[in-house]
């Protein structure tokens, strides 16, 4: 990866660099709820409207499921679409979610992750995005600005690419990233103007050439409908490669759909999603100076979750520790570790898996509590002590 | 490179921790600047931090080991709380006339840390706005810890303000970079 000099760089935080990317894709409609839970985003976005930079429709919305409402109206007429939220305006959202999938429209969104009510709280988690996993969507996380920033060009070309045409949600950390400043590489307008041409599409409202969207289907067509987005959504893995093989041609960045670090003679891997899993990078690296043979799974293409791309690096793996932001009461694990223990199952491959949820509700995580996490794990490896399974809590108050 | 400021909503705690971390950016530094966390509020106990290094910066966590503590808000500054997880070799720079007897006695068991202070509220006042304060002490800064120079402060500041602001702000920079005292 090509690093560039930190005096090239402009400081903007993880919302800022979102915002100037989405104003750079030329985006033709934005619509918000631009009251709390809302982020930087969409405010950095009225004013690039407002004052000319950007030319746009803002429409400023009375509630996020009108927000989403007023996307996908917009995204059926052929245009560029682009709203943001987090928890309670995603839990908002939630009903729309679907039939922007089904309805096939390339809407992108950031998700500012943070917790949902209740307690009312705003600080970072993945309860939100986790409730709205099975809505149809692609979702991407990432790590600090500078994937923000890259993946809001990406998250578009891959949204709008005709083999696909499904909304993309751009998954970034309340607060930890959406509130921090650091030096972001961007790109030239010409260079972004490259990358994503203006939409073009077949099929859109358009008054001398009718069609109906969102139309009626009982029994005899809806299961078929649905299986066009969940076989659509399969190819995003193979597309995402390409749309990323063209930005890494312009830039030189390129970040896959799994982080993997050292993985290759581990023993034990972290699978984590998400800021905390560059504060584990950290913690990986440091483990590695003492001599303990342990690896990192970034999750970073979520949905669809990437097998292919995840599977290689834990063959030759004795045990996994898979760090999950958000619950699943009453399930056998938290969601990341039900897709990870999925994936080991129909691969045949028999591992302990020890599944964390930590950081609720903004609870930091720092690099030496992942470096105990992963210690504990090659104790218990070498003492042969059985691995405790189901979910765990990390970082609990007694 | 881990620095944590403490102040109060309103006094430009997490503004003078971007700064800070936009100067070192001007110096080739990587940086991290971000606010402990929470729906700003007027007036409530503030924190925000800064990580700076030679190396891209990994690691998202809060800082719990500083190098750098600053306390932006006079009464805030006698408390020693401050000098939580102070690295043993640290600096702490306060608004402050002087130092409180607890802070001295808190701080002597730790022999090798330096501690700066100035009255960065006498400075903003005496421009005609407390606000001017959170430059003082970023001047302030430059002088103690050597971690930025005045210079690349004085460059960022002159990307984000302009007029009588910007003035009133280089000034209380300067001032607090000639008056920090070390205790």
């Amino acid at each position: 990866m090509s690093l560039l000099q930190p005096k090239t760089l402009k400081p903007m935080s993880t919302s800022e660099a979102v915002a100037y990317a989405v104003k750079q894709t030329n985006v033709d409609v934005i619509a918000a709820y631009p009251i709390t839970p809302q982020t930087i985003i969409v405010e950095r976005l009225s004013e690039y409207v407002n004052n000319g930079e950007l030319d746009a429709e803002y429409v400023a919305v009375e509630s996020e499921h009108s927000a989403m409402s007023a996307c996908v109206a917009a995204s059926l007429t052929g245009a560029r679409v682009f709203t943001s939220t987090a928890s309670q305006g995603l839990a908002l959202m939630h009903e729309v979610l679907y039939i922007a999938s089904s309805l096939r429209c390339p809407i992108v969104m950031a998700i500012a992750n943070r917790a949902l009510s209740a307690p009312i709280n705003i600080h970072c988690d993945h309860s939100d995005v986790m409730g709205s996993r099975d809505a149809g969507w692609v979702h991407i996380f990432v790590e600090n600005g500078q994937q923000a920033y890259d993946r809001i060009f990406q998250a578009f070309r891959l949204a709008e690419d005709e083999d696909i045409l499904l909304p993309v949600g751009v998954n970034i950390d309340g607060f930890f990233l959406s509130h921090a400043v650091e030096g972001i590489a961007t790109i030239s307008d010409n260079e972004a103007a490259m990358f994503l041409p203006p939409r073009r599409t077949k099929y859109y409202v358009d008054s001398s050439m009718p069609m109906t969207f969102g139309a009626f289907a009982l029994p005899d067509w809806y299961f078929e409908i649905k299986e066009q987005v969940a076989s659509a959504i399969e190819k995003v893995p193979k597309k995402l490669a390409e749309v990323e093989k063209t930005y890494y041609q312009m830039t030189g960045r390129m970040y896959g759909h799994v982080g993997a670090y050292k993985t290759e003679d581990a023993e034990v891997g972290l699978v984590c999603a998400g800021s905390a899993a560059a504060t584990a990078k950290f913690a990986i690296s440091r483990l590695r100076e003492k001599g303990i043979k342990a690896g990192l799974l970034s999750i970073r293409l979520f949905r669809p979750f990437p097998v292919e791309s995840i599977l290689p690096h834990v063959k030759g793996m004795k045990a996994l520790v898979v760090m999950d932001r958000a619950m699943s009461p009453g399930a056998p694990s938290a969601p990341i570790g039900q897709d990870i223990k999925t994936m080991l199952y129909d691969a045949g491959i028999n591992i302990p898996v020890a599944n964390f949820v930590y950081g609720l509700g903004g609870r930091d995580i720092s690099a030496a509590e992942f470096e105990s996490i992963i210690l504990k794990m090659v104790e218990d490896l070498r003492s042969g002590r059985p691995i405790e399974r189901g979910v765990r809590y990390w970082g609990l108050r007694s | 490179m881990e620095v944590r400021f403490h102040g109060r909503g309103g006094q430009g705690v997490v503004t003078a921790a971007r700064l800070l971390a936009e100067a070192c950016l001007l110096e080739n530094k990587y940086s991290l600047s971000f606010p402990e966390f929470g729906p700003e509020r007027s007036g409530a106990p503030v924190r925000a931090y800064v990580r700076i290094s030679e190396e891209p910066i990994e690691v998202r966590s809060l800082v719990y080991d500083p190098e750098i503590v600053v306390s932006i808000d006079p009464r805030i500054s006698s408390s020693t709380e401050i000098l939580m997880g102070l690295d043993e070799e640290g600096t702490v720079v306060i608004n402050s006339k002087n130092v409180s007897d607890s802070l001295l006695k808190a701080i002597s068991s730790k022999p090798r840390v330096k501690l700066f202070y100035l009255d960065a509220r006498g400075i903003a006042l005496s421009l005609g706005d407390a606000r001017f304060e959170n430059s003082a002490m970023l001047g302030a800064v430059a002088k103690a810890t050597g971690v930025v120079s005045l210079g690349s402060l004085e460059s960022v500041l002159k990307t984000r303000f302009k007029g009588t602001v910007l003035e009133n702000n280089l000034k209380a920079m300067q001032l607090g970079y000639d008056k920090v005292g070390q205790a």
